[in-house]
């Protein structure tokens, strides 16, 4: 192959911007950037000498795709910061509204922007056209998404109803139980798209990924839980920052996670799936099941089937959760400042979602770390890249580019988040 | 009920300067007309559209906009194709894909009105600029203008065809 360079400028439907630079010689990757050039949004030092009380409504601005996930993340941060207990009713609604923004997210992506790619086609346009009737039954499926986030959230987006303690009003029992035949609908619907994508033809690029997920005894963590890895021992929130380091790269507006021994991880569907997938249940076992996924998942291309095993999840945990629902007689406890430290985490869409807030004895935010999953992802992302870019070192430049942003794509990277997003470079030497 | 009623869209990040302007607007008529038609408030979600106007006898979205002319400029383009609006600002899936993805379900409304206002100040954090905030009560009256008068024609048309 002649030496050269390979330019991707903008990548497409990504949450935010960035760009990709990739240079080969002779089939070898030569260099690889994945640019993240959204300016820093600088959330945390906005915080700092705020009221802690302000925290999980100003993070939630960060991004209109997982302000759910801000919230909750948010929430267990400052309540482990006081020494709060949160009634089990109050961590069930909160793990409602989560099952909402899971299914709207995960169903956005896969069916709207990520599904085009396995099916040789441009973009949602495209597959309106040609696949009417999947396209209708996942906007349904993801307008129940939402329709729950703002049953328990007070709106769609952007949801205000949460706060340190619990909520402001718990929902009417009324309210939830009416959505009870449109999620019953969405548990069928769910599990039949979760089939459909194990139809789609998938490259085989198995990588050794290093897990991280949220683990909880009783069941599949999504609103909080204790940090599981793939490589060493589980651990609570608080060690977070031990356990895993932030990197600057010169090119990246976005900081990089590695391990502490410098290792790049992933977190997300695949790595929750391969962790906890035993807690998922039969059903959601056995749709993975005949959707082609074992009980652990490494190729990343297959994600789109596991978040629609997910979406399967969410749609069978809000129908018990609903069922369940009594109307709790105090919508939140009493919170407390206490001067200190309060690590928390949660299982945003996209991964572990990191918050920890220093607090004075009025409450009063000192210092504010937050790790959001797409940051955590960037590393692994590159080292996907560089797996692949050998294997199409002969295509033409916009199958080579087109392919690279497939890659990116199966991680569902919110750059808002992580700092903004992608453009696609590659330089042949 | 959805589909009956005519649909007034308002689009943008109230964090970031002139974009807030889609929201403010419809804020404005809602204010002046409450039981105009329907409102809806819009953020990075604009596939919630498909269910909202779906139908509508007119939807008009109101959205700030970045194409180099004076800020508070009002741009109205009817019914648009997903070409044209793709000038307007982006918020995850872009208005003109939303569009298209209508045409292509059937879930668009009879009539579509975007009303489009220039900005030029949109940084996280930013201040709204005075040309910007001065054009929220003209476009105020226009959105609500276009609404009912538009809306009206619709109906006519639709009691006529009937008789």
């Amino acid at each position: 192959m002649s030496p050269g360079k390979v330019s991707v400028p903008v990548l497409a439907r990504l949450e935010g911007e960035a760009a990709l630079d990739l240079k080969l010689r002779g089939g070898r990757v030569t260099d690889l950037t994945l640019r993240v050039y959204e300016p820093p949004r600088l959330f945390e030092p906005i915080l700092v000498g705020r009221d802690m009380r302000d925290a999980p409504d100003i993070t939630a601005r960060i991004c209109g795709i997982c302000p759910v996930a801000h919230l909750v993340s948010s929430c267990n941060a400052l309540e482990s910061a006081c020494g709060a207990t949160i009634p089990a009713e109050m961590r069930d609604l909160r793990r409602l509204l989560y099952c909402g923004e899971w299914i709207e997210s995960h169903v956005l992506h896969a069916f709207l922007l990520h599904a085009p790619d396995f099916l040789g086609l441009d973009d949602v346009l495209q597959i309106a056209r040609t696949h009417r009737e999947l396209v209708e039954k996942a906007l349904r499926l993801k307008k129940l998404g939402n329709d729950i986030v703002a049953a328990v959230g007070g709106r769609e987006i952007h949801p205000i109803n949460v706060k340190v303690g619990g909520f402001y009003r718990v929902p009417a029992a009324a309210g939830l139980k009416a959505l009870l035949p449109e999620i019953e609908w969405g548990c069928d619907a769910a599990e039949e798209l979760a089939l459909f994508t194990g139809t789609l033809p998938f490259p085989d690029f198995e990588q050794p990924y290093a897990f991280a997920a949220l683990r909880d005894p009783d069941r599949c963590a999504i609103e909080d839980g204790l940090v599981a890895t793939s490589f060493g021992p589980t651990f609570p929130p608080s060690e977070y920052e031990a356990r895993f380091r932030e990197e600057h790269v010169g090119h990246s507006n976005a900081l990089h996670s590695v391990t502490a021994s410098g290792e790049p991880y992933q977190v997300g569907p695949l790595a929750r799936y391969t962790l906890n997938s035993a807690q998922l249940g039969d059903r959601c076992l056995s749709a993975a099941a005949a959707a082609g996924l074992g009980p652990e998942c490494r190729n990343p291309y297959r994600s789109i089937t596991v978040r629609m095993v997910e979406v399967l999840y969410a749609c069978l945990e809000a129908r018990r959760l609903v069922a369940a629902y009594v109307e709790p007689k105090h919508p939140s406890v009493a919170v407390h400042p206490a001067a200190g430290t309060g690590c928390g985490c949660s299982e945003a869409p996209r991964g572990v979602l990191y918050h920890r807030y220093r607090i004075d004895g009025r409450g009063r935010i000192e210092s504010v770390q937050l790790r959001p999953p797409t940051a955590q992802n960037l590393r692994t992302i590159e080292s996907d890249l560089r797996a692949l870019a050998p294997t199409l070192a002969d295509s033409p430049p916009a199958i080579l580019a087109r392919q690279c942003e497939n890659a990116v794509r199966n991680y569902d990277p919110c750059i808002s988040c992580a700092t903004h997003f992608l453009t696609v470079r590659v330089h042949r030497e | 009920m959805i589909g009956s009623l005519p649909v007034l869209a308002g689009m943008g990040n109230e964090l970031r300067g002139d974009d807030a302007v889609g929201l403010l607007v419809l804020r404005a008529v809602r204010l002046m007309a409450p039981d105009a038609g329907r409102y809806v408030e819009l953020g990075d979600d604009l596939a919630r559209l498909l269910d909202e106007w779906r139908d509508a006898p007119v939807a008009v979205v109101v959205d700030a906009m970045a194409g180099g002319g004076h800020p508070g400029q009002i741009h109205v383009l009817a019914d648009p194709g997903a070409a044209e609006a793709s000038a307007i600002s982006a918020h995850g899936l872009e208005l003109s894909t939303i569009i298209g993805v209508g045409v292509e379900l059937g879930r668009s409304p009879r009539r579509l009105i975007i009303l489009a206002i220039e900005g030029d100040r949109f940084g996280l954090g930013e201040a709204m600029g005075p040309g910007v905030a001065a054009a929220i009560a003209p476009a105020a009256r226009l959105a609500y203008n276009l609404l009912t008068s538009i809306a009206r024609t619709a109906d006519a048309g639709a009691s006529s065809g009937t008789t």
